[in-house]
């Protein structure tokens, strides 16, 4: 099955995260170190957006920062309609379960739990059954049905990973963020994957971040964003690998 | 590569410093039993050294045998003149002593466990008091006093004060305060002097001395005048130098105290140090685990294995070196914990200053670096058998000759263990080689159990963990999940506490037992009304008898005399071996026999001359048959025929055998009963007898006036006190493994970043990480606490059917396992508090960012 980008981003006014004016400084005096210089970015709803750059551009902080995982030194970051920098470590935790989804290049599940434990995880945290049917739909959906009682040691990575995808999405999160999800994985296992998220975008109206510098990955993309130096370079639709691979020569 | 081990501990300082202070705390116990015992020792010889400084020879009546309280026949005071007409002796003086207290305003002054004694002044040089106020007592009335009793009660040489004697309450005055040698206080103890003629009428000793002592002329050594006043003694006096006789008291104090004490602190101690062993093998096995990498590293680059296991072997050494020498600075300030603990309960035993014998420091050096290294070894040793491919690789599999072998050396550990266990506690032999026995049996089996326990750690979690998971959701999964993850692991940190709770558990067991026991023997056995006994260590003046004989309102009254006996020339065994002396026209109504062979109270009738009634486990083991004739005799050395008039049981209070108490008397030296028994009237008013009796007793302080009922639940209190003693000393352990388990969560926590990372990245909140730790720490603990207390009720069970002779019966404490079963949470709880913050405190990027 080919892995066809749409042509045109979703346009609308209403954002589901938004950063403003975002600064990541490391160190003080002399010795700091910006790891973003002043980025504002919008991420509209039921969009999937990719985040390309070299290393060191600011790519991985910045998602960091978008998701509540870290704490931006300047500017703020709005998830759903709620600020992030006037929360609490508490409040930011129950957003972080409640709103967003996570999906890592390593997987990381719990070895402890099988693979339907995992995904139903961010809910029974809550204190949360997970809705039965929607489990259902998303074990289907990432083709997880008689591997679902295994571990993750019993897994490939593939599996892990579909499992990982699954478990972002079981909140019905206003935002997954995905770290290099493919990073770890063979072409064939990639390809599964990257399918998978495409699909939560059009049959679910997922909102998806995912930082990569896998051309093929952001090729599936339906918006891409350019970081380098921590600023955004380029914010384009969706594009083919071949285009994007010339882009990033000719930012390189 | 010794710099490379320092280097590594420096780098696992809290994890070091954790399994240091297991090593410490047993090392202390150790040290610090050695230390205690020592003062102990040393400051009866220095008591002992002083009494005797004038004496160059000393004649006492010889003890056949017995306990230090046993009692040889007083000497003729006839014997003073015929010592002093010995060639060589330049005087010559009898000392006789007795149990007296002072009454102050109504008030008896003495402390419950120390004793207070009335001993005649012999005079110089032989007299170890020497007056700081006032002069010694010189005639009828007077007394000295002890400056430490005098200062704490405020006693002033010319005051007039109660001396409670055998005679009763006597009117004195205080006329010296002295102190006795260089010394205010002998141990607590509550000195009087007075004259000799004073003390005999005091204590209805007329014509009578306990010793006689002589000084030499100069030039006659002090044993050429032992050899010569031996020649005018008779055989059954005893003749010794001052120096030796000194050495002899103060020997027979200390094995009578320290015969007991110094094997039960040191085998509570050695406990400590089996946990302690258990969190270094642990410590060091996760450890190594941890550094497999590192050490097939090593190996790559060219390391021998011989060095891969001196350098663990070598961590070992220093970690054990450094934390045996805390121990042994700790051990001091155990040994000050001890003695306010035995003073706390009402054990206060005299004491000089502390000192560092070179055995306390070989010993707890010895076994605190010896331990550390045997514990280290086997983890060593795994940690060569990794090939480096395989480390490279990744966490290599355990090696499958040990996995199968594992089982079998648990089950032929916990097998060996219980035989010696079994053997110790039924088999014959020495009392020492059983007690070594049972000891080596018992640690095999926490070894044994400990290897075996890694089974049973799945469904003891899943049990356990079903409450925390029903509560807390999914950290309640979590914590039983992670708990169940290397189930060797848990297993190991479980033991630990398996250990200390499992000693608890035994001691709780055998205790209820003996109280439910006695108890029963007492509700069964005892019909009388009132008991009289002594407080404290004085005796119960035989006197008091013929105050009681005359109370209007009692129906029948005996004494109980109690001496130890030997029979038929067979040695003596202290618990079962005694003579009891009684009233036998009176003992009906007082004590209900359960009697044996168609025994009757009719016996008691016939219980006169040499008759005598036997207890059945008596009577079993001297091969005793109803009419036989056997031969009695006490330490006094008297000897006496007796014959088996009927068989009872009782083997918890009237032991041994019963007769009259005019028997008694031929047979002992002893002059005081252990106490009376007291049946009213039907138609008398409990109360109005009971202060008839009080008022009867008021010339004698020392008695104390019980019910039935409450005498019952004053001896359960002293078991109680004993137990709690006990309690005390292993509470040691159970902290040792509380640290423990703090040791191997802090290594869990740091395995399990990642895992803690992405729970909060996901949506856990701190509290939920803190829980996920903390509840691993009590599903461990729970591990630890069930295994102890099926060891402990086990061990409980073998010993009280060791002692089934005795009439002990099982009886298992429900409510006080529930307790120990809380006590395990609670040490789990705590264990956890610093690791489960170090868990919440993950910072999410590093976490997920590592590799």
């Amino acid at each position: 099955m080919a892995i066809t980008a749409p042509t045109s981003a979703a346009i609308t006014t209403e954002a589901v995260v938004r950063g403003h004016a975002l600064v990541k400084r490391y160190g003080e005096g002399a010795a700091a170190v910006d790891a973003l210089r002043g980025v504002d970015v919008e991420f509209a709803p039921g969009t999937f957006t990719a985040i390309m750059g070299p290393s060191g551009s600011g790519k991985s902080t910045l998602m960091h920062i978008l998701a509540g995982l870290d704490r931006a030194t300047e500017g703020w970051v709005e998830i759903d309609g709620t600020r992030l920098d006037t929360l609490s470590d508490h409040a930011l935790t129950l957003l972080r379960r409640r709103r967003v989804g996570f999906i890592f290049q390593s997987y990381n599940l719990l070895p402890v739990l099988n693979g339907e434990e995992n995904i139903a995880l961010p809910l029974r945290i809550g204190g949360h059954e997970p809705d039965r049917e929607w489990l259902d739909t998303l074990i289907d959906a990432v083709d997880l049905r008689d591997r679902i009682t295994h571990r993750p040691a019993e897994m490939s990575g593939g599996q892990q990973q579909r499992v990982a995808v699954a478990r972002a999405l079981i909140t019905r999160p206003a935002v997954v963020f995905a770290d290099e999800p493919t990073g770890n994985l063979d072409s064939a296992s990639s390809h599964e994957v990257l399918e998978l998220l495409r699909r939560a975008v059009d049959d679910f109206g997922q909102t998806i971040v995912m930082v990569t510098h896998d051309a093929t990955a952001a090729a599936v993309a339906d918006r891409l964003l350019f970081l380098a130096d921590g600023r955004i370079v380029r914010d384009h639709a969706g594009m083919r690998v071949e285009a994007i691979l010339d882009l990033l020569k000719g930012l390189g | 590569m010794i710099a490379l081990v320092l280097r590594g501990m420096g780098q696992r300082r809290l994890r070091s410093a954790l399994t240091a202070l297991a090593v410490v705390l047993g090392v202390a116990m150790i040290a610090g039993t050695y230390v205690q015992t020592d003062q102990i020792r040393t400051a009866f010889e220095d008591i002992q050294a002083t009494a005797n400084q004038g004496t160059d020879a000393v004649v006492r009546p010889k003890k056949e045998f017995g306990a230090a309280w046993a009692m040889g026949r007083p000497l003729p005071e006839s014997l003073i003149e015929r010592v002093a007409e010995v060639p060589g002796v330049a005087r010559a003086a009898g000392q006789l002593w007795d149990a007296g207290s002072l009454v102050v305003d109504g008030e008896r002054i003495a402390s419950d466990y120390a004793p207070s004694t009335v001993m005649s002044a012999p005079g110089a040089p032989f007299d170890p008091t020497k007056p700081i106020e006032g002069r010694q007592p010189a005639g009828p009335g007077e007394v000295g006093v002890i400056s430490q009793t005098a200062e704490k009660e405020h006693l002033r040489v010319g005051q007039r004060v109660g001396l409670a004697t055998r005679t009763g309450l006597k009117e004195v005055t205080i006329v010296g305060i002295f102190e006795y040698g260089d010394v205010a206080s002998v141990g607590g103890a509550t000195l009087i002097t007075a004259t000799l003629e004073q003390t005999q009428e005091w204590f209805d000793r007329d014509g009578e001395v306990m010793s006689v002592m002589a000084a030499g002329e100069d030039g006659v050594s002090p044993e050429t005048l032992a050899a010569r006043i031996r020649q005018v003694t008779t055989p059954d006096l005893e003749v010794m130098t001052g120096t030796a006789d000194a050495q002899r008291q103060a020997d027979d104090i200390n094995d009578s105290i320290g015969g007991f004490l110094t094997p039960m602190l040191l085998a509570l101690a050695g406990a400590a140090v089996l946990v302690g062993a258990f969190i270094i093998f642990n410590t060091f096995s996760i450890t190594v685990a941890q550094r497999t990498r590192e050490f097939a590293l090593l190996r790559a680059l060219g390391s021998t294995r011989r060095q891969i296991v001196a350098a663990v072997a070598g961590e070992a050494l220093v970690l054990g070196t450094i934390a045996s020498g805390l121990g042994l600075v700790a051990g001091l300030g155990f040994a000050k914990l001890l003695g306010a603990l035995f003073d706390a309960i009402g054990f206060g035993i005299p004491r000089s200053a502390m000192e560092l014998a070179p055995r306390t420091i070989a010993v707890a050096l010895g076994v605190g670096i010896g331990v550390t290294l045997l514990a280290a070894l086997v983890p060593a040793l795994r940690a060569t058998r990794v090939t480096p491919v395989q480390a490279l690789a990744g966490t290599p599999p355990a090696s499958p000759r040990a996995r199968r072998l594992a089982p079998w050396a648990a089950a032929v550990l916990s097998v060996l263990g219980l035989g010696m266990l079994l053997s110790g506690l039924f088999g014959g032999g020495a009392a020492t080689a059983r007690m070594g026995s049972m000891a080596g049996g018992a640690v095999l089996m926490f070894v044994g159990i400990a290897l075996m326990a890694r089974h049973i750690v799945r469904p003891v979690a899943a049990l356990a963990g079903w409450p925390l998971e029903r509560a807390f959701h999914t950290p309640g999964r979590l914590a039983r999940e992670n708990a169940m993850r290397n189930p060797g692991r848990t297993a190991t940190t479980a033991s630990a506490l398996m250990v200390g709770l499992g000693l608890v558990v035994f001691v709780a067991v055998f205790a209820a037992g003996m109280k439910a026991t006695v108890s029963d023997s007492f509700d069964r056995l005892m019909a009388s009304d009132l008991v009289v006994t002594s407080q404290s260590m004085e005796p119960l003046p035989n006197a008091a008898g013929e105050a009681l004989a005359g109370v209007p309102g009692i129906r029948a009254v005996t004494p109980q005399f109690v001496d130890q006996i030997e029979v038929n020339g067979e040695p003596s065994d202290s618990v079962m071996d005694i003579i009891n002396g009684v009233q036998p026209a009176q003992l009906a109504p007082v004590w209900a026999f359960d009697w044996r062979k168609g025994g009757s109270d009719e016996l008691l009738d016939r219980l006169t001359g040499s008759a005598a009634l036997v207890e059945e486990q008596f009577a079993k083991t001297h091969g005793l048959e109803i009419g036989e004739d056997f031969i009695v005799q006490t330490p006094s050395g008297a000897r006496v025929h007796l014959q088996a008039l009927g068989e009872y049981r009782d083997p918890m209070l009237m032991q041994g055998l019963v007769v009259e108490q005019a028997m008694f008397e031929r047979a002992s030296a002893l002059v005081d009963p252990f106490a009376y028994y007291i049946k009213r009237s039907d138609r008398t008013e409990p109360a109005a007898v009971r202060r008839a009796v009080d008022d009867a007793l008021a010339p004698f302080p020392a008695a104390k006036v019980q019910t039935t009922d409450e005498y019952r639940d004053a001896i359960g209190a002293r078991l109680d006190q004993m137990v709690y003693l006990l309690y005390a000393l292993l509470a040691m352990s159970v902290v040792i493994s509380l640290f423990g388990i703090a040791n191997s969560l802090f290594l869990s926590v740091h395995e399990r970043t990642r895992e803690f990372g992405l729970l909060r990245a996901i949506g856990a909140t701190r509290t939920q990480v803190r829980r996920v730790v903390r509840y691993e720490s009590v599903i461990t603990a729970l591990i630890g606490g069930l295994l102890g207390i099926v060891i402990g009720l086990l061990f409980g069970y073998l010993m009280t059917a060791a002692l089934a002779d005795l009439g002990l019966t099982f009886s298992v404490p429900v409510a006080q396992l529930a307790g120990f079963l809380v006590l395990a949470v609670v040490v789990g709880v705590l264990a956890a508090v610093v690791p489960a913050r170090r868990g919440a405190r993950t910072d999410i990027l590093e976490a997920l960012h590592q590799e």
